[in-house]
């Protein structure tokens, strides 16, 4: 994809490079072409979009870069995890719950985003300082308040 | 198949936004019909005074799916569990698990209760291999919740032998 192995991205580039590598690879350009070239086709436009939606994001971009490394966020319960920071989670979780009106919704995502991006900058200098162990503990946070925001959308859906 | 693949070619922008913004469309689906029964019909939802001395509260998180439970137990002075309640704000089979947690821990007696075992929640529930790690975090729950209770009642006996001393 061309990306420099880095967490921040263009993501403009991202996609401009995605768009040209599709328009390139895609089966239907491959039509007419040998059944060995509509595989290869297909198989490589597959891999190129799930390129691109594995590096869009900086929670699943985040996660994949630990992969390089040979790290993972371990399945099971988080035992590192203080409870001041779940209390938290779950006073945010209740908020969106018991949300009434769409404002209270925004205003939750609002100060969701916040954190999110707050967390990509922490983010961004532990994997440039190669601290691994603190870009796992932030990409677990990130997921958490990754939750969060999907819910905060869900529930502004509920509104419409 | 050519005309598959240019629908394809349209919507496949479309389609990861949608899916993002669509998750679980039902789990009828995909979830035995006891996950639903709890994860429709949740028992024991709620709160209970987490500052009381007789109430235990575990707090526990999965980071890899990013669900949050909470469980507390209440506890008479016979060391009988008389109430439990959970909120968890995860999947399906997170918040059944979390469901039938606190039905199987009320009445039971706190060594009881440290008894019941995560494989015990996902045979009950049939949960797949996939999920098994959200029948641990109700296991996991359970015993957060009773060592904070031990922990207040440490503390109390503490606060007693202070006071007579």
């Amino acid at each position: 994809m061309a990306c420099d192995h880095t967490f921040t991205l263009d993501a403009h580039k991202l996609q401009r490079r995605y768009l040209q590598l599709q328009r390139a690879l895609h089966p239907d350009n491959f039509g007419q072409k040998s059944v060995t070239e509509q595989e290869f086709s297909e198989s490589q436009s597959a891999l190129v979009n799930k390129a691109y939606t594995t590096l869009l994001k900086p929670l699943s971009r985040g996660l994949y870069m630990l992969e390089l490394q040979g790290m993972r966020i371990e399945e099971g319960t988080d035992s590192g995890a203080d409870t001041e920071f779940l209390l938290e989670l779950m006073e945010i979780n209740e908020a969106v719950d018991e949300a009434q009106t769409p404002e209270e919704a925004n205003k939750i995502g609002q100060d969701t985003k916040g954190k999110l991006a707050d967390l990509t900058e922490r983010i961004d200098a532990a994997l440039r300082e190669a601290e691994l162990q603190t870009a796992r503990a932030l990409l677990a946070q990130m997921k958490y308040h990754a939750n969060i925001e999907e819910k905060v959308k869900e529930k502004l859906r509920e509104f419409m | 198949m050519a005309a598959v693949s240019l629908r394809n070619s349209a919507t496949s922008l479309l389609l990861f936004s949608r899916r993002l913004l669509v998750p679980s469309l039902n789990p009828v689906c995909f979830y035995h019909k006891k996950v639903v029964d709890h994860y429709e019909n949740p028992r024991n939802v709620g709160s209970l005074d987490k500052n009381s001395k007789s109430v235990g509260t575990g707090l526990v998180g999965a980071p890899a799916c990013g669900d949050v439970m909470k469980l507390q137990i209440q506890v008479d002075e016979n060391g009988k569990i008389v109430d439990a309640k959970f909120k968890t704000f995860g999947c399906g089979s997170a918040i059944a698990s979390s469901s039938i947690a606190t039905e199987w821990v009320k009445g039971k007696s706190i060594d009881d209760a440290l008894k019941i075992k995560n494989t015990d929640i996902a045979k009950e529930l049939c949960l797949p291999p996939v999920k098994l790690h959200c029948s641990m975090l109700a296991e996991d729950a359970i015993r957060a919740a009773l060592s904070d209770y031990r922990l207040k009642q440490q503390d109390k006996e503490e606060t007693r032998v202070k006071a007579s001393g």
